[in-house]
């Protein structure tokens, strides 16, 4: 009954949202999110904090899905093929010539791959908590760093940054294990 | 995500430095996407149906004894029938029992075995008889095995295919993260779906809604997927460095308590079903049992148990096998990383609400192949707006994606039809035969839609036989594959025509604001 409401919950509160976007209301925004908590809180209750949160998480996307796609599901063509001819431009990408997107790759590829696991070695082995919990956040938080360096690599426009940032950080972290 | 790229505006320097910003992202977003997208929808789709393999083991075997309870006596019994597998000259690493549960209605024991430390690992999986413990007939399931494989470790060798969908998801959390500064109007774009605009408008508003709607299955998945993929590099080269390469000490952290080196032999096996009842307790539903080396006292037997209201799976009491109770490992009262890290696989594969969860994820998961799709889309829109059109590679791409969907449906035919042929080479052949006829054509279109029917057709047909077979109790896989047959009709018959860009000259009715 608590994972029903919630999900009633969610969507109603994903269409007071849309409501609240289209008349421009803080009114509604509020009772929209006021909705949204309260889902989380019912299938907190009914199914215990940890699950009841993932559950809610999950099911707010297929709520959401269902609301916004019915004219996805009614239309009979995505879109059409008539452009204004001032569309017809073709930017320059900023990742710019082809060595130059190599290198930006190998720095978000092989650097970050060390620098992060430079940044999870610290985490997983200076005494901030208990070994074990240590050990796995350090492992768990790999991937995390390696895409938020794949990301600034990929986004910087000045190749030293992009290449020595990675080396900097690897030596500062690994540098920092061995040293103290 | 993708936005449209704003306008420079030279009289607004914060606007051009936001438009330069935004651009950026965008383009990384492009570059990255466009680089993995094929690997990312590999791994989506076949993830999809992955969430089924328990399932479809069943499908596949559909005279499988089913129960719902194992009683201890003879989860014990079907234990040491497995114990007395092992061939002689061989050395026993573990015995593994899955108990019946919710998803996998059988119970099933695995006998792990080599000749030496050296050697191959040797698997054998039987099927047991729920009311006696005796080891029925070896689970023969290629269709589960080859989409399992597809989704960890793309049939690549060990350990670099794991490794390389790992790579993905980083990449899939990277392009989440641009995704979302490249989106500066996420909330205020929330519920746009311009369906009736130019194509590129309308496939970036559905690739943006589903995507950020999606948002946080797409960060856990992507996030856990990531982990579970670069946990051997991680793991190796964290235990290397803390460590100084003992890989196993790293383990044993993680693991809990570890044998007693040089224990004496047991006389009988451990005693299973005390360790059994013992571990039987309100609100545990016990899932796994592993007992290691059941021949040697210093080793340990595990029964792992999912606990109400935990996600973490990896819940477990450990015994040594001489019977003697060591510690609760993982669940419920542990430390906050060990419940992480026991979250990961439940949040990854979606066990943790039942089938209303699976059912959720599994749209979820097609969801997110079909954000792969139309973000291959709006490039092809882009590309032919510009004047510079990619046919070539836009035939790549759906003889690609068509052609999997295809070999998928014929896998499931062979699954199903009692037909002897090694599924996972011919559905590789038949993807590669798909991909080829697709680039090939000139109407690469149409073969698309005769795809997507005939892939319909062929799960109708791998449905019946299954269900003329005796499959009732693969209702969830058949309901699952029904849907997707329907879903396939429905995109052959609104698939689009070939396109053409129609110009607009310059002063032509203006359209609504972008």
């Amino acid at each position: 009954m608590f994972v029903t409401g919630g999900i009633v919950a969610q969507l109603v509160s994903v269409a007071a949202m849309r409501e609240a976007q289209n008349r421009g209301s803080w009114a509604i925004w509020a009772i929209s999110l006021a909705l949204f908590a309260a889902s989380v809180w019912s299938m907190s209750v009914g199914l215990g904090a940890e699950i009841g949160v993932t559950w809610a998480l999950t099911t707010i996307s297929i709520a959401a899905w269902l609301l916004i796609l019915l004219p996805f599901f009614r239309a009979k063509a995505i879109g059409h093929n008539r452009v204004p001819r001032t569309q017809r431009r073709a930017p320059v990408a900023p990742s710019g010539s082809k060595w130059r997107l190599t290198v930006k790759l190998v720095a978000a590829g092989p650097l970050w791959l060390v620098a992060a696991l430079g940044l999870s070695l610290l985490i997983a082995t200076k005494p901030w908590t208990t070994e074990l919990t240590r050990l796995f956040v350090g492992g768990l938080s790999t991937p995390v760093w390696w895409s938020i360096g794949a990301l600034h690599s990929t986004v910087d426009l000045n190749l030293w940054r992009v290449v020595l940032l990675p080396i900097a950080l690897s030596l500062l972290t690994f540098g920092a294990f061995y040293l103290t | 995500m993708n936005s449209e790229t704003p306008a420079p505006d030279s009289s607004a320097p914060d606007a051009q430095s936001q438009s330069s910003f935004v651009r950026r992202m965008i383009d990384s977003h492009s570059v990255l996407g466009l680089g993995l997208a094929a690997l990312i929808y590999i791994v989506s789709v076949t993830g999809a149906f992955t969430l089924f393999v328990p399932e479809l083991h069943l499908w596949e075997n559909p005279g499988i004894a089913t129960s719902e309870t194992l009683k201890p006596e003879i989860a014990a019994k079907a234990m040491q029938n497995a114990e007395a597998k092992l061939e002689p000259g061989n050395e026993i690493l573990n015995v593994i029992l899955y108990a019946p549960g919710e998803f996998q209605p059988y119970t099933a024991v695995r006998l792990n075995q080599r000749a030496d430390r050296d050697s191959e690992l040797q698997s054998d999986d039987w099927i047991v008889d729920p009311n006696t413990g005796e080891l029925l007939g070896s689970i023969d399931a290629p269709y589960a095995h080859f989409i399992e494989d597809l989704h960890t470790v793309l049939h690549l060798p060990n350990p670099w295919g794991r490794y390389l969908v790992g790579l993905v998801g980083v990449v899939m959390f990277t392009l989440i993260l641009s995704g979302i500064f490249a989106h500066p109007t996420i909330f205020k774009d929330a519920f746009k779906l311009r369906l009736d605009r130019n194509a590129r408008l309308a496939w970036t508003d559905l690739h943006n809604r589903l995507s950020v709607w999606g948002l946080p299955f797409h960060l856990v998945l992507s996030f856990t997927g990531a982990f579970l993929g670069v946990a051997g590099i991680t793991v190796s080269a964290l235990a290397f460095v803390a460590y100084g390469g003992d890989t196993e000490k790293a383990i044993s952290v993680i693991n809990g308590p570890q044998p007693i080196l040089e224990a004496p032999p047991m006389t009988a096996s451990p005693d299973y079903a005390a360790m059994l009842r013992q571990s039987d307790k309100e609100g545990r539903t016990i899932a796994i049992l592993v007992a290691n080396n059941p021949k040697d006292s210093g080793q340990t037997t595990s029964i792992a148990y999912a606990e109400e209201g935990v996600l973490s799976m990896r819940s477990s009491d450990i015994y040594r096998n001489s019977g003697e109770f060591l510690e609760k490992f993982g669940g419920k009262g542990s430390e906050v990383g060990a419940r992480l890290f026991g979250a990961i696989q439940p949040l990854h594969y979606g066990t943790f609400g039942g089938y209303p969860i699976k059912l959720l994820y599994f749209v979820l998961a097609i969801g997110l192949t079909y954000i792969t799709s139309t973000g291959m889309m709006i490039w092809f829109k882009r590309k032919m707006q510009q004047g510079q059109p990619k046919p070539k590679s836009e035939a790549a791409w759906r003889g690609m994606t068509t052609g999997l969907t295809f070999a998928l449906s014929v896998g499931a035919v062979l699954a199903t039809s009692g037909i002897v042929l090694p599924i996972a080479t011919v559905c590789l052949l038949v993807w590669i035969a798909g991909l080829a006829a697709i680039c090939t054509s000139n109407g690469p279109l149409k073969l698309v839609r005769f795809g997507w029917l005939g892939s319909a057709a062929l799960i109708g047909v791998a449905i019946a036989s299954n269900v003329l077979a005796g499959g009732g109790a693969s209702l969830v896989v058949n309901a699952v594959l029904v849907g997707c047959a329907a879903g396939l009709i429905a995109a052959a018959f609104r698939i689009a025509p070939e396109a053409k860009v129609r110009l607009e000259p310059i002063g032509a009715a203006p359209q609504p604001a972008e």
